[in-house]
């Protein structure tokens, strides 16, 4: 099909060239999927899609399915082994997992965790085992797909991030809680050895990240007090860091790609950002409601009304003319920012940095203010300073760095699809017939196509490189 | 007499003397009879106002004289001869001394005016000022209430803050019980849970005996990495790990070396270009620090640390490489007094705004990395010549301009003379024409070809011109034409954006099965920073004007093309007049030069089209 420029300006200039932006947006038509459980293969080629009880893969460039799977429920996660060559689904409403093979259509598996019941399960990193959690988290159950043998592991921490595999997936640490006190241990993936066990110096543990390049362990407190503690390996406190007492704490926390820096998005409405030397913060980024700074680039989503449309029965291309186009404009410091109040009674106030991640060249970091839900942050990780804004028209709803380049894609909720890079930023309609609003959205590992997730239904958004298609 | 005494009443003296008077007249009245008097004065048909009868003149006389002696002054005669003048006399000085009074009563009356302002002035004032006082007075109270008032307030709030400090205390406390309480509540729930865990793992446990229930698989995978699995094996993961521990530990030692050295190698270069910009060498070393310390001595006493130091830093400017790659501990100390002491001479330095020493401008080249202030004082310095180089150009340019005009007016004189000479000799000889007749014709048959050739050249000219404005219209043609174009253009996009259109070309020839949309993103791209990206206002402005600006180019380069024309005009034109000029460049130029001659061109354009749209002067 025949291919639009993105740069609506390039009709009338011919000399400026948008080096990160410069492309044609592609849509597919949409396809039904449900709850939402879709993913690419880590290697690119596929694209599982659950549909109720069945489990859809599909080519990512043709978008032709490739096999078609029966489970015996309704399938309510999805993953794919680290080969690409199998991929699980666990049902847990009846406590099976079923895993199947993309090379060998007729091999099935069935993993039954019977009345200890199902509540999560994930491949180990080698793909030839599967590790399903119990109800209550009960118990962690190693499933090899090789021997055959089951072996458990007790007392697993019910907390947001309990497990984590080391880069290279050579160590797996897991996080405990044994007589009301937290404990790390430490597997060795290849046999499930256990080779460390440590207590840790935390009231009640909220997680555990490997950096990426496997150095250091993250452990952080719940959200009652501030406090990060890392560890290396063997189980020695390298550093402790706490911002604040007496105050509700880390709400968000994420590694650079280079393990140079870690990022701690706090419910102070404060984003630190500490070395990997000294553990102290070389940077700490507030989130006021006005941004004054004169050199930060502010995006502000603008709706133009669109006219009512003339009669009901019109054909879907004319109806995308009567719907609301949106586009970013460029306003000038000072800028004023809508704060939602957040209800401060409730559990989980909707308050402080919720998400956050650094991009894949470790020059920026975007962050959202969980009161300030319309509004992106995005912060150049060398200058220390707030960068660029981003102020949508609805509350964002997902974000996700490019893996390959400095650019973002997010979505609000609505039919469109946002994109931003250093060198500007866009805003594009999903072109398809029917109401399609965004609700998450992936990147294929290659950087160049984008896996937009509606209510029921998805969309592939491809990004091509005009000049690349011209050589 | 009664305005008198009221006056008198009011001034001081005046009142005695008032006394005196009413008393003397009361006597007086007493003496005479008035009753007597009145009677008469009916009797004689005379009102009360007459004093004097004929019957009672000697009273009268009498009373008078009485009256007149108490007044100090002569008493009148009884004898009739003497008595009109003496009456004359007295009524004089009574006039006399009448007027006098009358005087010192109008004195007396405007100082008692005076006095009467003055004091209702003071009253006034006096009044004002009791008032201010009041104001003041209450002003006080105020201000003593405030204060007061403010105290009590300060020591309320101090109390209060006591009471609060006290509530936060206790509140804190109150938290961290109830945080043991809950802490200690959690345990119990937890340990109650971990009852029940172990409950359900025995109960698993005699559930399910053989575990294999659980997996239900069609065959057995190959190990991801072709071995064997190793499963339990007894090999030592322990070791294992710390030798990974170990690597990490390598590594990480590793890049802190590679960073170490790096930041040496870079305080070495910082060191290096602050001592070439203090204009030290390396080489120089035993003279440049001679020179230094002697300096330093001078300068000021308080370098005397740094003097005591000088065993050390008396090779501060003869640094070997090798002395950043010594153990920081050991150099830390040298190398931090060596940095201050540098920075302060840079510092005096700028505030003495020396230009730095020759050998330092010769010996340190200007690096652009690293703009030392020396470099740009000799920037800026080079940029003032510069200027002025500048300037003076101009100057001698006008001047040049000048004396052209001059020589030009001098020119048009001696042609003027000339001309007129001519005239004057036709006429005057216009008796004895018959010897020049033959020269007169001949100038005559010259003038008449050149008026000839002057015609035709018009005629040319005008030609031309028509040309030219075809052309123009034709272009404006062609500009509506080639608009008209980009519209549809646009518009054929347009219509292609819609989604339903039948394949054209495929972007990838992999999708062919997909069918896929395209879209119409709007792009924003990001002010400044970017040097190729335009900000929006002025992609807007070059979107919103586009046509405009095309009209306006369109437009430059029919001035162009009508300035060339207009040049050859000129050129043309002056040289048909034998005018010594310059090639005119641009119609500003012949503008600037030649105010008449260019004014004579214009006229002629504007005759000879009749149009005068492109005449942008």
């Amino acid at each position: 099909m025949n291919c639009i420029c993105c740069c609506v300006f390039e009709h009338t200039i011919d000399n400026i060239a948008f080096c990160f932006l410069e492309f044609d947006m592609n849509f597919s038509e949409l396809f039904r999927q449900s709850n939402q459980i879709c993913k690419f293969s880590p290697d690119g080629k596929f694209l599982a899609s659950v549909v109720e009880f069945r489990l859809v893969i599909r080519d990512v460039d043709t978008l032709q399915i490739q096999n078609l799977y029966t489970c015996l429920d309704t399938i309510q996660h999805i993953e794919w082994s680290a080969d690409s060559q199998f991929i699980l689904c666990g049902l847990f409403k009846r406590g099976i997992v079923q895993v199947w093979s993309i090379e060998q259509p007729e091999w099935t598996c069935k993993i039954d965790e019977g009345s200890a019941g199902l509540c999560a399960t994930r491949w180990s990193p080698d793909g030839r085992h599967i590790l399903t959690t119990a109800d209550f988290y009960l118990r962690i159950t190693v499933w090899s797909l090789v021997t055959k043998s089951v072996s458990y592991i007790r007392y697993p921490k019910r907390c947001q991030k309990s497990l984590d595999y080391s880069n290279g997936g050579k160590y797996m640490a897991l996080a405990e809680r044994r007589e009301c006190k937290d404990f790390i241990s430490i597997f060795a993936c290849d046999s499930w050895e256990l080779v460390k066990h440590f207590e840790t110096e935390t009231d009640d543990l909220a997680g555990i990240e490997w950096s990426p390049d496997g150095r250091v362990l993250a452990v952080w407190e719940s959200p009652i007090k501030y406090k990060i503690l890392l560890y290396t390996l063997d189980g020695r406190c390298v550093s402790k860091f706490s911002a604040y007492d007496n105050a509700l704490g880390i709400k968000s926390l994420a590694w650079s790609p280079t393990s140079q820096f870690l990022a701690l998005g706090s419910y102070d409405e404060k984003l630190r950002v500490l070395n990997h030397i000294t553990w102290n913060a070389v940077a700490t980024h507030s989130h006021p409601p006005t941004v004054k700074e004169e050199d930060v680039v502010v995006y502000k989503e603008i709706e133009t009304r669109a006219p009512l449309p003339p009669g009901n029965d019109i054909d879907a291309p004319t109806a995308a003319l009567f719907t609301p186009q949106s586009k970013y404009e460029v306003d000038q410091p000072p800028i004023d920012i809508p704060v939602v109040k957040p209800d401060t009674n409730r559990a989980n106030p909707k308050l402080g940095v919720g998400m956050l991640a650094f991009s894949c060249d470790c020059k920026y970091i975007y962050t959202r203010n969980d009161n300030m839900p319309s509004t992106l942050w995005i912060w150049d990780v060398q200058k220390l300073r707030l960068c660029a804004v981003l102020t949508q028209g609805a509350a964002i709803k997902c974000v996700e760095w490019d893996p390959l380049q400095p650019r973002l894609a997010l979505c609000t909720g609505t039919n469109k699809l946002y994109m931003w890079s250093p060198t500007g930023s866009l805003a594009v309609e999903v072109p398809v017939e029917g109401v399609f609003n965004v609700h998450s959205l992936k990147w294929h590992p290659d950087g160049n196509t984008i896996l937009l997730l509606g209510k029921d239904q998805m969309c592939v958004c491809y990004l091509s490189d005009p000049g690349a298609e011209k050589s | 007499m009664m305005a008198d005494l009221g006056v008198l009443k009011s001034s001081p003296g005046g009142h005695e003397f008032l006394q005196d008077f009413s008393t003397t007249l009361q006597q007086m009245m007493g003496d005479l009879d008035f009753s007597t008097c009145r009677v008469r004065a009916e009797e004689s048909g005379c009102d009360e106002n007459t004093f004097c009868t004929p019957d009672t003149v000697d009273q009268c006389i009498s009373f008078l004289n009485q009256e007149l002696l108490s007044l100090g002054l002569q008493a009148l005669s009884y004898d009739n001869q003497s008595k009109m003048a003496c009456l004359i006399n007295r009524l004089y000085q009574i006039l006399r001394l009448f007027q006098r009074h009358g005087r010192t009563k109008e004195d007396l009356e405007n100082r008692l005016h005076r006095m009467n302002s003055e004091c209702e002035h003071y009253q006034h004032s006096i009044a004002r000022l009791k008032t201010e006082r009041e104001k003041l007075m209450r002003e006080v109270c105020v201000e003593q209430e405030k204060s007061r008032q403010l105290l009590v307030k300060h020591k309320t709030t101090l109390a209060k803050l006591k009471s609060e400090k006290e509530e936060a205390k206790r509140l804190q406390s109150v938290i961290k019980d109830r945080d043991t309480q809950y802490r200690h509540d959690l345990k119990k729930k937890e340990r109650e849970c971990n009852k029940l865990k172990e409950r359900i793992h025995q109960l698993l446990a005699d559930k399910t005996p053989n575990r294999r229930v659980g997996l239900d698989i069609a065959f057995s995978l190959q190990s991801s990495d072709g071995k064997r699995s190793q499963w339990r094996s007894t090999s030592n993961k322990q070791e294992d790990m710390y030798q990974h521990l170990m690597t990490v530990y390598e590594d990480k030692q590793k890049e802190l070396l590679v960073e170490n050295s790096e930041l040496r190698t870079s305080l070495q270069h910082i060191h290096r270009d602050i001592s070439k910009a203090l204009g030290l060498h390396d080489h120089l070393v035993s003279h440049s620090t001679m020179v230094m310390s002697s300096q330093e001595s001078e300068s000021c006493s308080s370098e005397d640390e740094f003097l005591s130091h000088s065993s050390v830093t008396g090779h501060k400017s003869h640094i070997p490489d090798g002395y950043f790659q010594m153990p920081y501990d050991m150099i830390r100390e040298n190398l931090e007094n060596m940095f201050k002491e540098r920075l302060k001479k840079l510092k005096e330095r700028k505030r003495r705004k020396l230009p730095s020493p020759a050998k330092s401008a010769k010996s340190s080249p200007p690096k652009p990395s690293l703009p030392k202030p020396c470099d740009l004082e000799q920037f800026k310095k080079e940029m003032e010549i510069l200027k002025k180089q500048i300037k003076t150009y101009e100057e001698q340019i006008e001047k040049q301009k000048r004396e052209k005009e001059n020589y030009k007016e001098v020119i048009q004189q001696q042609e003027d003379m000339i001309q007129n000479a001519i005239q004057a000799h036709k006429s005057q000889s216009s008796g004895e024409v018959f010897l020049d007749d033959s020269k007169l014709m001949q100038e005559k048959e010259s003038l008449l070809e050149q008026r000839r050739l002057f015609n035709e050249e018009k005629i040319n000219f005008t030609e031309e011109r028509k040309q030219f404005t075809e052309a123009a219209i034709k272009l404006e043609k062609e500009r509506r034409a080639l608009e008209e174009e980009k519209t549809t253009i646009l518009k054929d996009q347009f219509f292609q954006i819609s989604p339903f259109r039948s394949p054209v070309e495929k972007s990838t020839p992999s999708k062919d099965s997909a069918r896929l949309l395209p879209s119409t993103p709007l792009f924003s791209p990001a002010p400044s920073g970017q040097p190729k990206t335009p900000s929006t206002v002025e992609l807007f402005r070059f979107l919103g004007i586009t046509p405009k600006e095309r009209l306006l180019q369109h437009r430059n380069t029919s001035l162009d093309e009508s300035s060339e024309l207009q040049q050859s005009h000129n050129s043309e034109y002056l040289d048909n007049n034998n005018t010594v000029t310059n090639s005119a460049s641009a119609e500003s130029s012949v503008l600037g030069e030649e105010p008449g001659l260019a004014r004579k061109t214009l006229f002629l354009r504007r005759s000879s089209t009749g149009s005068n749209d492109d005449l942008g002067v």
